[in-house]
């Protein structure tokens, strides 16, 4: 029986993510499946789903699912299937907020029902068909009367304090969250900040005073669950909380201030005229090579990926800068196509394998290998921009996807200019001649147009 | 407020308070106080979620911020007696929590 594991799944003893004939399913302990009929028996499991809060799931009995001697237990819960599963640190400044407000919006409305969130990390929420989705069910728990939300210090660290210094700092929060699977801690928190944020009402508070106390608590043996008894901690409290950290998530403002790539669109070397070669390039050769997946490397915000999204299944749009992977977020979340998955992700510095054993969270490229791939206006940024010989360029290319469509910029370029004016060119193979026999030794190439008078080619690539 | 504080402390704390406070030098408790506040955390290992749970004790209105009183109130003492010694008998240091008092 072909029952995988998720290796990421192992914190919560109450079920574990497995995979199945290309289902996804979680086991269920005893109690974790009694709590979860009675969520399913009285509507909250298909009120969430119906809001587009908590991602399809839906309890089976393991034999109906040819389960039965899988040593699954009698139910498990059988989830919509996330095909490409991205991380917080590879979500934009919208992406981590939306994730914030579901969660918060669903521990809102499970205290209403006297339900409670177990825990509040932003590894719960998924970016899965154009939003973002709550879909660790097993996270739902009974609500404990006098008890505090045990989630709180973990949302802090997951969400609010990224927001907080992307917002406040101008920091993109990415690399902090790929540094550290557990968020930012309160106490390095509080000293990022200058004394005027400190003033600031919700920093005071959730950033301030906690660290303090933090401080002064965290290394005495002293017993707090009791004081909650003591003084009639309520629900009250936790929804006034939860509110609050709404409004103040709601407030801030993401202002992508050295964004290199924010203004792409509006000050790209492309004529019009170069530019409709370009896309009728990149339409037909979908057309030509018609994958499943496509994968926009230094996609931007995404034209390209919305250009061929009504022709492929998924396309998952990478780029280095958030600024742009935000724009494209918004335009997916305001109507734009569901099947575009936007990830923030350096090419030369790619998410690495994280967590327990370093396979708690995969890397990126075995997350977004596809049918083909686009590298349109990349190559020279990993030659040039990052050292990369081509050979490895290309050979890495070809790791991703096996077809695809590249674009290459000569020497010659404005922008390859650019980038050389300060500095010695080093680069006396960064050549066509040799890229084109490096793309030869791992494609066929099927097609090229030349565009900025010779300046750029279009390579349409075939698997060899 | 000051009132309850006192009333809170003493009924859980009667004679080993009324004694602490009875030989109390101002001098002595903003040196304890400083203690307090500027004391840095002493090891590597952190419980994550002390800082989080007090907090929501102090937003949860005027009982939470005695509890936070309480606790402060308590570490001033342990350095008071800290600072002049011999103060801590066996009793009092199980004090300290909160739990066992009476």
């Amino acid at each position: 029986m072909d029952v995988k594991f998720d290796p990421g799944s192992f914190k919560d003893p109450d079920g574990r993510i497995f995979e199945y004939q290309g289902n996804i399913y979680r086991t269920l302990s005893s109690s974790a499946a009694d709590r979860m009929r009675a969520r399913e028996a009285d509507g909250t499991l298909a009120a969430l789903i119906d809001q587009g809060l908590l991602i399809d799931s839906e309890l089976v009995s393991a034999s109906s699912v040819g389960l039965a001697d899988a040593s699954v237990g009698d139910t498990v819960m059988r989830h919509a299937r996330i095909p490409v599963l991205t991380y917080p640190s590879e979500w934009s400044f919208d992406m981590l907020r939306d994730a914030a407000l579901v969660t918060l919006d669903l521990l809102q409305q499970g205290l209403e029902r006297d339900l409670m969130l177990k825990d509040a990390t932003a590894f719960n929420v998924a970016f899965h068909d154009g939003r973002m989705q709550f879909f660790d069910t097993l996270s739902i728990d009974d609500y404990a009367a006098g008890a505090p939300w045990d989630g709180y210090a973990q949302f802090c660290r997951e969400f609010l304090f990224p927001l907080m210094l992307t917002s406040y700092r101008g920091i993109e929060f990415q690399p902090w969250l790929r540094g550290s699977l557990s968020g930012i801690p309160v106490r390095a928190f509080a000293r990022l900040l200058s004394l005027r944020e400190k003033f600031r009402g919700p920093v005071m508070k959730h950033v301030v005073l906690q660290a303090k106390l933090d401080r002064s608590f965290a290394d005495t043996d002293t017993e707090m669950r009791s004081s909650f008894k003591t003084m009639k901690f309520s629900k009250p409290m936790i929804v006034g909380n939860v509110a609050g950290l709404a409004k103040t998530l709601r407030k801030l403002s993401y202002e992508a201030g050295d964004s290199v790539w924010g203004d792409y669109a509006s000050n790209h070397s492309y004529s019009a005229e170069d530019e409709t070669t370009k896309r009728q390039f990149v339409d037909q050769a979908v057309d030509h090579l018609s994958p499943s997946t496509v994968v926009d490397l230094g996609g931007n915000i995404g034209d390209y990926s919305f250009l061929v999204a009504p022709k492929v299944d998924r396309v998952l749009c990478v780029d280095i800068d958030p600024a742009c992977i935000n724009t494209l977020y918004r335009r997916i979340r305001d109507g734009g196509p569901t099947n575009v998955v936007p990830i923030v992700g350096d090419l030369l510095n790619p998410t690495p394998a994280l967590g327990w054993n370093l396979t708690e969270r995969r890397d990126l490229f075995d997350r977004i290998r596809s049918e083909s791939f686009f590298a349109l206006a990349l190559v020279h940024h990993l030659a040039i921009g990052g050292n990369v010989p081509l050979p490895r360029v290309v050979e890495t290319l070809h790791r991703i996807a096996p077809s695809g469509v590249v674009e290459w910029v000569d020497k010659q370029d404005a922008m390859v200019q650019r980038m050389l004016r300060n500095r010695t060119d080093v680069f006396e193979d960064y050549t066509w001649d040799v890229f084109r026999s490096e793309l030869e030794r791992r494609f066929n190439i099927v097609k090229t147009v030349e565009t900025h008078n010779g300046a750029r080619r279009l390579c349409l690539l075939e698997p060899r | 407020m000051r009132l309850n504080l006192t009333h809170v402390l003493n009924s859980r704390h009667g004679k080993s308070l009324r004694f602490a406070v009875g030989r109390f030098p101002w001098r002595a408790l903003i040196a304890a106080f400083g203690l307090v506040t500027l004391s840095s955390p002493a090891h590597a290992y952190i419980d994550p979620g002390t800082g989080g749970m007090l907090l929501q004790l102090l937003l949860g209105g005027v009982a939470g911020v005695l509890v936070i009183g309480k606790l402060y109130w308590l570490r001033i003492k342990e350095g008071f007696q800290n600072i002049f010694g011999g103060g801590a008998d066996s009793e009092e240091s199980s004090d300290k929590d909160g739990e066992t008092g009476n």
